[in-house]
């Protein structure tokens, strides 16, 4: 027996020795490819000179740091009203009570709006509209509005996906939970909503990278942030550059981003459930 | 007084009757079992009993007070009547500990501490004390049960529901789980449960109900019942259990 568990040993050790020469190969030849054949296109230099300029790079980054900054708190002060709003909206849409048929009719149509209209022209509409009804300073800040238009637009994406994730609980959840006394509110709150929000963390994931990148849209009513500074850049010295450094900048934030939640929902997969399948 | 009394209850879906004119009196401390083919309506009776479906006809009665009655709240009425289900339903976010403790901390608002202390003599007096921080994933499905009966049990409540509670069990799990039921029914619980264990209806309950197409056709002693059944229907399914293997 024992000698059949040491050979069962050495056969996944050679799998697992095997797999990994397979990918370092694989990956080796990609890399090959992509060096020997992109500096071999014709017009390569022209474009090494001005979208991967060493001096310009070193030039703008820190530059465009600083006004990474502005995006940053954008992304984190919309981030709660977004949720709020999206929970509200969901748990609204699928509340069951005729009472609130109105405020059922009002979700629906919110999101109808809000998703069929790109992001882009909430962002004019919202920012260029509503300061234009003359409020005072800061109220008539584009800053705000650009916010505002943001959260409203991601709010009808994220309740949808809230909506998905409610949806998503068997029937016999509410069923136990409102057998042992809970009421409606109770059920939604302790039983459906942790099981629905645990559910839908990778596509909201999504949703929030995508937020972080359209935050940049806010600069096309006025606030200075990285892509407007990008732009700046760009034409002060004529060279493309400080756009491929925007974009390093937001790989910086994106990419732990969603490497961290991949951690966190596998952590918390493993605590709660029994042995997985290979 | 009984416990419970169902006065002529009827229940459809649609145009499909499931429930047609069910009369049940229960008594306190008695032990019925409901038995009859799948459809027979023996699930939803349980379920109308817990207010989880509305009635269409007829009443429901907990110690004479009418609980059928249109726009009365169900919420203190299912935490006198506590169900359980034949796929356990935990919930899977929560630890053993936390499943049992919701409803007494939120419904009863009992404060933790006591309901945590509460919640480990249940454990222990059912042999589930190592279990406490597990989730339900990493529980075989008799302990699963065994906690969903400890769940119900910590709100407390008058009577207990249980619907096939072994039907999802493998036969070996069976056994720990019916124990429970037996030492429930032993310490004056209430209780009233659809089953297809025809062994334990005979050997445990008071009063056995057979059920077909909605109706009590046959109900009595569970002697009579399973042995001589009254009318053809009754004999035809008892034949068919016992046919199965599983009387």
């Amino acid at each position: 027996m024992n000698d059949s568990a040491s050979r069962r040993a050495d056969y996944e050790k050679s799998r697992r020795r095997r797999s990994l020469l397979v990918a370092m190969a694989s990956s080796a030849v990609v890399i090959a490819l992509v060096v020997v054949l992109v500096p071999r296109m014709p017009r390569w230099d022209r474009v090494h000179e001005s979208f991967f300029n060493g001096e310009r790079f070193a030039d703008s980054f820190p530059r465009l740091l600083d006004a990474f900054v502005l995006d940053v708190k954008i992304f984190f002060w919309s981030i709660p009203f977004i949720v709020v709003l999206a929970l509200l909206v969901a748990t609204t849409r699928n509340s069951r009570s005729p009472v609130l048929f109105p405020l059922r009719a009002l979700a629906i149509a919110y999101t109808d709006i809000m998703r069929g209209v790109p992001v882009i022209l909430w962002i004019y509409l919202i920012g260029f509209g509503v300061p234009g009804l003359g409020m005072e300073r800061p109220w008539n800040s584009p800053l705000i509005w650009g916010s505002v238009a943001l959260v409203l637009t991601y709010a009808s994406y994220v309740s949808e996906v809230f909506r998905a994730g409610i949806e998503s609980v068997h029937e016999s959840q509410r069923a136990a939970s409102r057998s042992l006394g809970l009421s409606t509110a109770q059920t939604m709150r302790f039983v459906v909503l942790p099981q629905a929000i645990r559910r839908v963390v990778p596509p909201l994931m999504n949703d929030l990278v995508s937020l972080q990148k359209d935050v940049a849209l806010v600069s096309l009513i006025g606030p200075i942030e990285i892509l407007r500074q990008a732009g700046v850049d760009k034409s002060k010295f004529a060279n493309f550059t400080p756009y491929v450094a925007a974009a390093v900048v937001f790989l910086l934030i994106t990419i732990p981003l969603t490497r961290t939640t991949d951690w966190l929902v596998e952590r918390e997969r493993r605590r709660t459930s029994g042995t997985r399948v290979r | 007084m009984s416990k419970i009394s169902l006065r002529n209850v009827s229940k459809s879906f649609g145009s499909h009757t499931v429930l047609d004119g069910v009369s049940l009196d229960i008594g306190t401390g008695q032990c019925v079992s409901l038995i009859g083919p799948s459809g027979s309506g023996k699930s939803t009776l349980l379920r109308c009993i817990n207010l989880l479906e509305p009635i269409d006809g007829g009443q429901i009665f907990l110690d004479g007070t009418d609980i059928s009655e249109p726009g009365l709240d169900a919420n203190p009425v299912r935490r006198r009547i506590g169900m359980v289900f034949q796929s356990y339903n935990l919930f899977p976010h929560m630890s053993v500990l936390q499943n049992i403790t919701l409803s007494p901390i939120r419904a009863l608002g009992v404060d933790k501490q006591s309901a945590n202390a509460r919640a480990l003599d249940l454990l222990e007096r059912f042999g589930l004390a190592d279990k406490a921080g597990s989730y339900p994933d990493q529980l075989s499905g008799g302990q699963q049960q065994r906690v969903a009966i400890v769940r119900a049990l910590a709100v407390e409540p008058e009577a207990l529901l249980l619907d096939e509670i072994t039907s999802a069990l493998d036969p070996e799990l069976v056994g720990e789980v019916l124990d429970v039921v037996r030492e429930l029914k032993q310490s004056g619980m209430t209780l009233v449960l659809a089953t297809h264990e025809m062994g334990f209806a005979r050997d445990t309950s008071d009063v056995v109900c057979v059920l077909d197409g909605g109706r009590i056709i046959e109900m009595g002693h569970p002697r009579d019942v399973l042995s001589a059944p009254q009318s053809e229907r009754a004999q035809q399914f008892l034949q068919r259990i016992i046919r199965s293997g599983r009387m």
